[in-house]
């Protein structure tokens, strides 16, 4: 993940061979990220709160 | 320059879900998770409760969504919604059980996908319009006002009125256009294509091509900033945001700018990455 204003980096999953994301998709708020992989693992990312 | 420190992890916050077969969509309904899935299920999740429907007899090949529903297409030849809470709905049935290879939502519920080389589109008040093209079609994309269809499709990119027996206007660009996304201001329509590549058009009177060749993969997953503002492509080892274009003034200054990488410790060697502009 990047935060468009400062180009940081987030790292919300490793990269695993053979699961690679497939499906994401942020909730209405913008808090919450879902994804999904090929192997059938998915997970759901709630942004902390400052 | 950006330095090379490691990056932040959310990995604490992250709750795992286990879907159980490869996930072709995953969509919000509100607060609960809709995973759509290749072997014909949809798993709801919300909050760490989860329950799933049996919604294709075959494998789900794409899925959608809006604020309600969750639109699914499989090679059963079914098009099925599917809410937070209720049980499946059929949308549509192709008798010869022809693959239905892409869906697409409307802002104001109307929806439209493909069997075969025929497009069909429901409008919000349940009238289904097809349309026979000459190639299979590839990505669909409503406009974001108004009941007008995208359709990536062979060496262009078709925008199709369904409501009217008019022609569809058909934006040609030689190759094969896959996926087709639609600017939120409505003047851009931008496909990924075969040969690693964007293309888009400036809508009008006489519509512009915009270039985007370089990519070392295919940019198969696009998608808009909540400001219209820039649009985000995969295909490379970055994600590659490209400008695009303010509503108001300094719009073609902003357009000629170059694209953006967002991965700023693996930037590809010198001419390698994409280039062009949108």
């Amino acid at each position: 993940m990047i935060r468009l204003t400062d180009a940081s980096e987030l790292l919300v999953r490793p990269a695993l061979r053979g699961s690679g994301i497939t499906a994401f998709a942020w909730d209405k708020g913008g808090k919450r990220l879902a994804f999904g992989t090929e192997d059938g693992a998915a997970g759901v990312l709630t942004l902390p709160t400052a | 320059m950006n330095t090379t420190t490691a990056p932040v992890s959310l990995r604490e916050h992250v709750v795992p879900v286990e879907a159980g077969a490869h996930v072709v969509g995953a969509h919000w309904l509100g607060s609960t998770l809709a995973l759509a899935l290749a072997d014909g299920r949809v798993l709801r999740w919300t909050d760490s409760v989860s329950d799933q429907v049996e919604a294709h007899a075959g494998g789900i090949l794409c899925a959608c969504g809006d604020a309600e529903r969750l639109m699914t297409g499989g090679d059963d030849g079914r098009v099925v919604a599917l809410t937070a809470d209720g049980g499946p709905a059929e949308l549509a049935r192709d008798e010869k059980r022809r693959w239905i290879d892409a869906v697409t939502l409307s802002p104001s519920g109307s929806l439209a996908w493909n069997t075969g080389r025929t497009v069909h589109a429901r409008d919000d008040k349940g009238r289904v319009t097809s349309l026979d093209l000459a190639s299979t079609p590839q990505g669909l994309v409503f406009a974001p006002k108004g009941y007008r269809l995208a359709i990536g499709q062979m060496n262009g990119v078709s925008l199709w009125y369904p409501a009217t027996q008019t022609k569809p206007e058909f934006l040609d660009w030689k190759g094969s256009h896959l996926d087709v996304v639609w600017s939120p201001d409505g003047r851009f329509v931008v496909s990924s294509m075969q040969e690693n590549a964007l293309h888009g058009w400036r809508l009008g009177e006489k519509p512009s091509h915009m270039r985007m060749t370089g990519y070392p993969a295919k940019p198969r997953s696009l998608s808009w900033s909540h400001d219209g503002l820039w649009l985000a492509s995969s295909g490379a080892d970055a994600a590659i945001v490209l400008p695009g274009r303010r509503p108001t003034g300094q719009g073609a200054a902003r357009m000629r700018r170059p694209p953006r990488q967002g991965h700023p410790r693996r930037l590809p060697p010198q001419g390698a990455g994409p280039r062009g502009r949108l």
